[in-house]
């Protein structure tokens, strides 16, 4: 599967028409249109309905299109899916207390099933959404359990009022199934997805936060306001010098090959196999996000 | 065809959002529409259309049907009606 760019998720709750009817304005990489968490059980299926008749009407731009349904256990989840990806105009689907393979694998099925019925010629992705004990314990088997499966989305309320913690300002308590997460989607060839930052008054903080989950492995971040999108961006895109960095990483590789040479090095430091693979990460960020000249990137970068 | 068996009303009276409300129609009568609100007079007859066009996915032929209008899109004018079907058809 194509690489593509996941810095940032905005959340819409399904039941609002207003924020139906401007979400592409955010400019958020992808967009979550909630039928879960943000919607009373009162108004499940009014929401179900909005948000199917918004996906057959609006122009959603280039984000790319998700909606997260309701578990597969309640009474809404499975019609849901049925409803939403029967439209055509679902990219993925955010699959809510995920804690075992098995419920990916009924979601999966769930997906051929309705694909096939509806002509649907696209291949419906899968987010499971991490945000329990047992969920994170179960993480690697979960990201291998379907091949549409792109990442794995941290859920960090949850998680915390799961496993009996408290929510502090730094976050200790989510240390470890941060790492954990993000071990066990990389291990899988997936992306890693992080947590809300649920203070939207204070762009500084969530600033430092996502930079900080960017060093960690994270590749995105869900966000709550449109104002965190761009922040979430700057946090993820790498920085000019990191890119010139990579540049100069790729130029040496050519010009080992060039002199047929299979060691490259840069300055008096050998190019080893993870630096190159950073470097090429970084360019196809940079490419995607539209931080780099087009014409500079060296051909390169997606081979090796 | 679907039977209405009691009267539903969805929606809010939030900006962009519209509030529909369905009451089942002796038979024989048809689908009556009635539109009110903020973007009645502008778009009154898209918006009596969308519910037609509503109505007429989810199979229904006799209903009585208000619609009071806050500047709703299309869409959110569909979705309401549909979700109305939805509550007025279970016992």
């Amino acid at each position: 599967m194509a690489y593509r760019l996941r810095r940032s998720r905005i959340y819409v709750p399904g039941n609002v028409p207003r924020m139906l009817s401007t979400c592409a304005l955010f400019g958020a990489d992808v967009v979550t249109l909630d039928l879960e968490d943000s919607v009373a059980p009162e108004h499940k299926v009014a929401a179900r309905w909005l948000v199917t008749e918004a996906l057959r009407d609006l122009d959603l731009g280039e984000s790319e299109i998700t909606v997260r349904v309701n578990a597969l256990d309640t009474p809404w989840g499975e019609e849901d899916v049925k409803t939403v990806v029967a439209t055509g105009a679902v990219d993925g689907i955010y699959l809510p207390k995920a804690e075992t393979p098995q419920q990916v694998v009924q979601l999966a099925s769930l997906l051929d099933q309705v694909e096939a019925e509806h002509n649907v010629n696209t291949k419906t992705t899968i987010v499971p959404l991490i945000e329990s004990a047992r969920g994170i314990i179960h993480a690697y088997d979960i990201a291998l359990a379907s091949d549409r499966i792109t990442a794995l989305s941290f859920g960090g309320e949850d998680y915390t009022r799961d496993v009996g913690g408290e929510k502090t300002s730094t976050e200790e308590e989510l240390a470890w199934p941060r790492q954990r997460l993000i071990a066990a989607a990389k291990a899988a060839g997936k992306q890693a997805l992080d947590t809300v930052y649920s203070d939207v008054q204070d762009l500084e903080g969530l600033h430092r936060q996502a930079v900080k989950m960017r060093r960690l492995g994270f590749d995105g971040k869900a966000a709550i306001h449109p104002n965190q999108v761009d922040v979430i961006h700057r946090a993820f895109n790498p920085t000019e010098e990191e890119i010139e960095h990579a540049l100069e990483v790729m130029q040496a590789i050519e010009e080992a090959r060039a002199r047929g040479s299979g060691v490259a090095s840069l300055g008096r430091k050998m190019i080893d196999k993870p630096v190159v693979e950073r470097a090429q990460r970084t360019l196809r960020i940079a490419r995607l996000g539209g931080l780099i000249d087009e014409a500079k990137i060296p051909d390169i970068i997606e081979e090796m | 065809m679907t039977e209405l068996k009691r009267e539903a009303t969805v929606g809010t009276d939030s900006k962009e959002d519209v509030v529909v409300t369905l009451s089942p129609a002796p038979a024989g009568s048809g689908i009556s529409v009635e539109v009110s609100g903020k973007g009645a007079r502008q778009f009154g007859e898209e918006i009596e259309a969308a519910v037609r066009a509503a109505l007429d996915e989810m199979d229904v032929r006799e209903a009585a049907v208000t619609v009071q209008d806050n500047w709703a899109y299309d869409f959110t004018v569909r979705a309401r009606t549909k979700a109305a079907v939805h509550e007025a058809r279970e016992d």
